[in-house]
């Protein structure tokens, strides 16, 4: 019974702890002088502790959209240096430059924040146009362009999803008004 | 509750080890009527605000370039997320009315009145700190209601001085206000809450509801109850969740004016549109002053529930005001107020 609760506790504890796919080989570094970026213009990024001669792809990756940049092959000691161009098309927003290896997995993140091309920050290192007003202050625009009403976004859910949710309120439907039933006929007890 | 043998009254080993015979200690039943179960209920829907907020900050990016973004990420594709984000919208709504009726009932009850009057005082800290999480919740969405929230928390900051300076651009260079409003909504506000809570719940556990005790129950009657209609409560804003999911707004556009706040703040946008941008701090400043005042303000011997003299009358006409003020804000025109 003792090596079964040994053997069940352990179970327990390595799903959790199981690398999540794309994670698992995520122990190069990526930096950058800079930690904003116009979209349009150029990202200086350098790669180390990269497998020597490893290929890898870059891609820029937000939480709604993904990117996709240039490819780098990483020297004999494991490591690059080049220029990345962010397109003007991308939408400006908080997102990760990824290295991903050939097999799929995330070799390195870097945090980087896509700014609209007109609030390109004047210095080098970037962070002015991260915290400084326009940024904090929401874009530029006219006054058609501020709208009172909803986004329309899609809500489907799968159907595991519905069925835990159904599952969560009807039992706390039935348990309350269990209790509520239980308290009542408890409420003659005097103390 | 517990089992008698030989004379002798047994308690279940389960409820000995929780310490649960603890809870067997005397009330007056009126407890179990649903007017004094309002401040529980609060208490519940405080803790369903807790529990999906921390899943929401899992996902939540405070950083004005990814706030929106990461707000949709939440809505379209967090695990439930949708569902938990409505939760917590709801409870925050149905958070402010059990404590609006949980105020009224105690005011008229006259409960405020020596020795409760710190208990009061608590419970009128506590709804002013989920006012103050309402409307820094609603800054969080980094839509344009919640942009132009930000821009009254700045606006206000700049108004008042040192005492709103946290509120400014101006308080530091290194955090954009957006994570320090993260961070008071997250941290600093609810822990002030927890401990306004707590010491709310020791007043009243020493010195007892103020109703009448001629016929008693025990609290774990109570709390049986109390934990079946939150249970009840529960599935109740799960439904609205799932039928009424919450909305976001597009992202904002800077130096413009095109929404209204959400409905319990409502009343503060009406006074603004007659008292300008003024109006957002004289109003709950009128309103929790006088209720922080009313223990000072209520002398009559008369001890009655429903008999406060004057303070009942100014009372119901600020009520009244208030009421005003919400339908003038609900019905109408959009107004700026910032001068954007």
């Amino acid at each position: 019974m003792r090596s079964l609760v040994v053997l069940l506790t352990a179970l327990a504890l390595a799903i959790p702890s199981r690398p999540a796919a794309g994670l698992a080989h995520e122990e190069a570094v990526l930096r950058s002088s800079r930690s904003s970026v116009a979209a349009g213009d150029v990202v200086p990024l350098q790669g180390a502790e990269f497998e020597p001669g490893g290929r890898y792809t870059l891609r820029l990756v937000g939480p709604l959209r993904e990117y996709a940049l240039e490819a780098v092959e990483a020297d004999s000691v494991g490591e690059f240096s080049m220029d990345v161009t962010i397109a003007a098309a991308v939408v400006p927003g908080a997102y990760k430059i990824e290295a991903v290896a050939l097999d799929g997995d995330v070799a390195a993140r870097l945090d980087i924040t896509v700014l609209p091309a007109a609030q390109a920050p004047s210095g080098e290192d970037g962070h002015a146009g991260v915290m400084g007003e326009d940024m904090q202050l929401g874009k530029r625009g006219t006054a058609a362009m501020a709208r009172s009403d909803d986004i329309q976004i899609d809500r489907d859910r799968s159907a595991i999803e519905w069925g835990l949710i159904g599952l969560l309120i009807g039992a706390a439907a039935g348990l309350g008004s269990g209790l509520l039933i239980a308290g009542r006929a408890g409420s003659d007890l005097d103390a | 509750m517990s089992e008698s043998s030989g004379g002798k009254t047994r308690i279940p080993a389960s409820q000995s080890r929780l310490g649960l015979e603890g809870l067997d200690y005397p009330i007056p039943r009126a407890a179990n009527r649903w007017t004094y179960m309002l401040g529980g209920l609060t208490a519940v829907f405080v803790t369903l605000l807790f529990l999906t907020g921390l899943y929401l900050g899992q996902f939540y990016n405070p950083n004005p370039a990814g706030a929106h973004d990461s707000v949709l990420y939440i809505i379209a594709r967090a695990p439930a997320g949708d569902w938990i984000r409505s939760l917590h919208y709801w409870s925050a709504g149905a958070a402010t009315l059990t404590v609006t009726a949980h105020l009224v009932y105690v005011f008229w009850r006259r409960s405020y009145r020596k020795p409760r009057e710190v208990t009061w005082w608590a419970g009128v800290g506590m709804a002013g700190l989920l006012f103050l999480l309402l409307v820094t919740g609603t800054a969080l969405r980094y839509d344009q209601e919640g942009f132009e929230a930000l821009a009254h928390f700045v606006s206000g900051g700049e108004m008042t001085g040192a005492l709103g300076a946290f509120f400014t651009e101006g308080f530091t260079r290194s955090a954009p206000l957006l994570s320090r409003v993260f961070s008071l909504h997250t941290s600093l506000l609810p822990l002030a809450l927890v401990a306004l809570m707590a010491l709310h719940f020791w007043l009243i556990r020493r010195l007892g509801i103020h109703a009448d005790a001629s016929e008693t129950t025990v609290f774990r009657v109570h709390a049986v109850r109390l934990l079946g209609a939150g249970l009840l409560a529960f599935a109740l804003v799960g439904l609205l969740a799932v039928a009424v999911p919450e909305g976001l707004g597009y992202p904002p556009v800077a130096g413009f004016e095109a929404t209204k706040p959400l409905w319990p703040v409502l009343w503060v946008y009406g006074l603004e549109n007659l008292l300008g941008v003024w109006g957002m701090i004289l109003g709950p400043a009128v309103l929790f002053g006088f209720l922080a005042l009313v223990p000072f303000l209520d002398r009559k011997i008369d001890d009655r529930p429903g008999h406060h003299g004057w303070l009942g009358v100014l009372a119901l006409a600020l009520g009244l005001v208030i009421l005003g003020l919400w339908l003038y804000g609900v019905l109408g025109p959009e107004q700026r107020h910032l001068g954007m």
